[in-house]
């Protein structure tokens, strides 16, 4: 196998990943790891058809297994620091630290969420991918993966109004 | 409402989900990254049994290992072996000899097997002075062995280093390996015997066996050679004994080489790595991923940096990871290297404090007396002084008889001086030399181990016994507290071999278990600054994982001096054929 060839050629694209739902970079360096590692290990069991699609799926998988370890060691310790990724769309240094904040409440919801709806949910908001290509990703109806989704997102909504950043929250007031 | 939020989507969870997909990083993987990984997974590819979090690390000590003279020295050791045995074999096999001293070039392929780790091939190319090594996409190593000069190339990072193999190494070891091996020719006559013919390759080869040479530290003690009958040259060598198997073959005679292959200068394209200034916090606690890097990280376990092992020596000697010492105010470390000689490979007989924050700076070595074996050494805690304990052979008993002593190390002016040391009684009634473990801030007070952990003052009196007589106390674990009141230690559990972490108070309560025995080893404690933590490192116990009982997990945890509030801050899967993590200092 040509790993050097498939890490050079994915290795973008599961860094993107790893580094938007962890952005702590050590993290983000396991999860890279884990993510070839895993597919390693899958392709002892059946050979692979389309390593893009399989990257980008292990690639969520594992960046969410690693927030929901985080989440569970934060309940024990302090939470390790994320090293505050810039949003590229943000107009002003306000908007990027609400969008910053926007943004790690949602790790925090992914976290608790059901690790097959939280796939669905990165493979559908984060990727862009159709439903199509989801269910022939995770091997699953497409109405599965609309049933997946709709749940996600109720369940993330609910837990982002919880936490609404107050300058939102105040700015929806006026 | 303000025009900005007149294209605000409304929806909570769109929004989110906006700024975290905005939130995309633009910076591709570091390169080093996807250098270990394609590492990890090539390995692991042949060894599945590798723990992911060592196997990103895993391929490092390869390098290091190769990362010297070392490979250049193990090829030349055997080509001088032949050419020892010019005198003393059979005439066919002077031939062989001789067509080897007289050839221009060669080159050939190295297969080396240890145990448990995958088959490694690895390259090699000679002609004229010059050699270069090397291991396919990873590292090229060209050594000039007449100037004493060699360039390694990190062939994925594109970083070349240049060593001036000249300077700090040892006579013994900067002498030309085959004249060293000149020395051994006697041990060498009459054990080489000619053991037939066979064919290889489409080739017909007689075959020798060597037996009886002593064991280089990088070679087994024998090997068998295929020489082609047609052209008395070497077809193929195979050493192997319990520890390794060495193979060289598809050897190229005397066909030109390119010179660019041999050129010292950095290629097109390379960098020429430079050892960054290390920036010292406060608040850190700093621990070593053996041979490779020394880590650092706060005490909540966040904020994980990697610092660098220095590469002080361009020598086959490797460093002695488990001792290193990091100075009170962070900025130095009191490290060292295995020691080498042609005996053997033994604990250090020198101690180097680097600056890390001027690591282009040479090293101040400390330099002990020959033959002396340095076990571990420790800061006092206000940063004056170094103690170095060590074992020394008495004389005329050529290394088998000796004893322990320790001295300290007055840093500003560097000037040794000796510790004065109580005797004890042991079972049997025999007087013994106490061991030094540690000493309080003022110098005035040292810990010593003999029967128990003992309180001494520093002209060599005892004032009490801490602990049982029958403890069996590892010397390095004893660390007093930054307010000289109290002390820990780790002791081996006689039965099972487990260790156990204890705090004691120099007032001599009774000791107190931190971590109990019987599910641990490898326990390694540190202060906080402020004393009010405890910092360790420690690792699964595993009887049955003979010699160390090395188990798989290692964990960093702290707490507190009454035992409470543990709190673990780093946790990894480790080889348990390899080391782990060690615990370095709190700063």
């Amino acid at each position: 196998m040509d790993w050097s060839h498939i890490v050079e050629l994915h290795g973008p694209t599961v860094w993107r990943i790893s580094r938007r739902l962890l952005t702590n970079e050590s993290d983000a360096a396991d999860c890279f790891q884990q993510t070839f590692v895993s597919a390693l290990e899958l392709l002892r069991r059946e050979p692979v058809a389309n390593w893009g699609a399989l990257l980008n799926r292990l690639a969520h998988a594992r960046a969410l297994d690693r927030l929901r370890q985080r989440q569970r060691q934060s309940k024990r310790q302090a939470v390790i620091p994320d090293e505050g990724i810039a949003d590229r769309s943000a107009a002003s240094p306000p908007q990027a630290a609400e969008a910053r904040e926007f943004a790690q409440q949602l790790r925090e919801a992914l976290a608790d969420l059901d690790p097959r709806q939280g796939q669905v949910f990165c493979l559908a908001c984060l990727e862009c991918f159709s439903y199509d290509e989801i269910a022939d990703q995770l091997n699953i109806t497409v109405n599965h993966v609309g049933v997946l989704l709709n749940r996600a997102r109720t369940f993330l909504r609910a837990r982002l109004a919880a936490h609404e950043p107050t300058t939102t929250a105040s700015r929806r007031k006026e | 409402m303000n025009a900005e939020n007149d294209h605000t989507p409304f929806d909570i969870l769109d929004r989110a989900t906006t700024a975290m997909r905005d939130a995309t990083p633009a910076d591709a993987p570091p390169p080093a990254l996807v250098a270990s990984t394609v590492a990890a997974l090539k390995s692991l590819d042949s060894n599945p049994k590798v723990v992911l979090r060592d196997a990103r690390k895993w391929f490092m000590p390869r390098l290091v290992r190769y990362g010297s003279l070392a490979t250049a020295a193990a090829v030349a050791v055997m080509a001088g072996t032949l050419w020892l045995m010019e005198r003393t074999a059979t005439t066919t096999f002077a031939q062989v000899v001789e067509n080897i001293r007289t050839a221009r070039s060669v080159s050939f392929v190295i297969k080396e097997k240890l145990p448990g780790q995958p088959l490694q091939s690895m390259e090699m190319a000679i002609q004229g002075d010059r050699m270069r090594y090397v291991v396919a996409d990873a590292l090229a190593i060209i050594v000039d062995t007449k100037q004493r000069k060699e360039l390694q190339l990190d062939l994925l990072q594109k970083i070349a280093d240049r060593t001036d193999i000249n300077g700090e190494v040892p006579a013994e070891v900067l002498r030309d390996p085959i004249e060293r091996l000149r020395n051994l020719k006697n041990e060498i006559k009459g054990n080489v015997k000619q053991v037939g013919d066979e064919e290889l390759n489409g080739r017909n080869c007689h075959v020798f066996q060597v037996k009886g040479q002593r064991g280089d530290l990088l070679i087994p003690d024998s090997f068998k050679l295929w020489a082609d009958v047609r052209t008395g040259l070497p077809v193929k060598i195979l050493a192997e004994d319990e520890r390794m198997s060495l193979t060289y073959e598809r050897f190229v005679w005397d066909e030109p080489l390119q010179q660019q292959l041999f050129s010292l200068e950095i290629p097109k394209g390379y960098r020429l790595r430079k050892l960054e200034p290390a920036v010292v916090e406060s608040d850190r606690i700093y621990f070593n991923r053996p041979s490779l890097q020394l880590d650092s990280m706060k005490p909540d376990g966040s904020g994980v940096q990697s610092q660098f092992v220095p590469q002080l020596l361009p020598l086959p000697d490797s460093y002695v990871s488990d001792e290193t010492e990091m100075s009170v105010d962070g900025r130095y470390l009191a490290m060292a290297f295995s020691h080498m000689t042609d005996h053997g490979a033994f604990p250090p007989d020198r101690i180097f404090l680097w600056d890390r924050t001027r690591p282009q700076q040479a090293a101040v070595k400390i330099q002990f007396p020959t033959a002396t074996e340095l076990n571990f050494w420790q800061f006092s805690s206000d940063g004056e002084r170094l103690y170095v304990a060590w074992w020394a052979p008495l004389p005329d008993h050529q290394q088998t008889k000796g004893h322990t002593g320790a001295d300290w190390i007055d840093l500003k002016d560097k000037s040794m001086h000796p510790v004065k040391l109580s005797t004890f009684r042991d079972a049997g009634g025999a007087e013994q030399e106490m061991v030094f473990a540690a000493a309080t801030r003022d110098g005035k007070t040292y810990l010593l181990i003999g029967d128990g952990l003992h309180v001494a003052t520093a002209d060599g009196k005892l004032v009490r016994r801490l602990t049982p007589a029958s403890d069996r106390i590892i010397r390095g674990s004893v660390r007093v507290s930054p307010d000289d009141q109290r002390a820990t230690y780790v002791t081996v559990h006689p039965e099972d071999g487990s260790q156990e972490l204890k705090i004691v108070s120099l007032s001599g309560d009774e000791p107190k278990t931190l971590l109990a025995s019987g599910n641990f080893t490898a326990i390694r404690p540190r202060w906080s600054p402020d004393g009010k933590r405890i910092a360790y490192s420690c690792r699964s116990f595993d009887p049955a994982n003979l010699p160390r009982h090395y188990g798989s997990d290692m964990d960093l945890s702290l707490v507190d001096p009454d035992g409470g509030n543990v709190v673990t801050v780093l946790t990894e899967k480790v080889d348990p054929r390899g080391d782990g993590i060690e615990l370095v200092a709190w700063r």
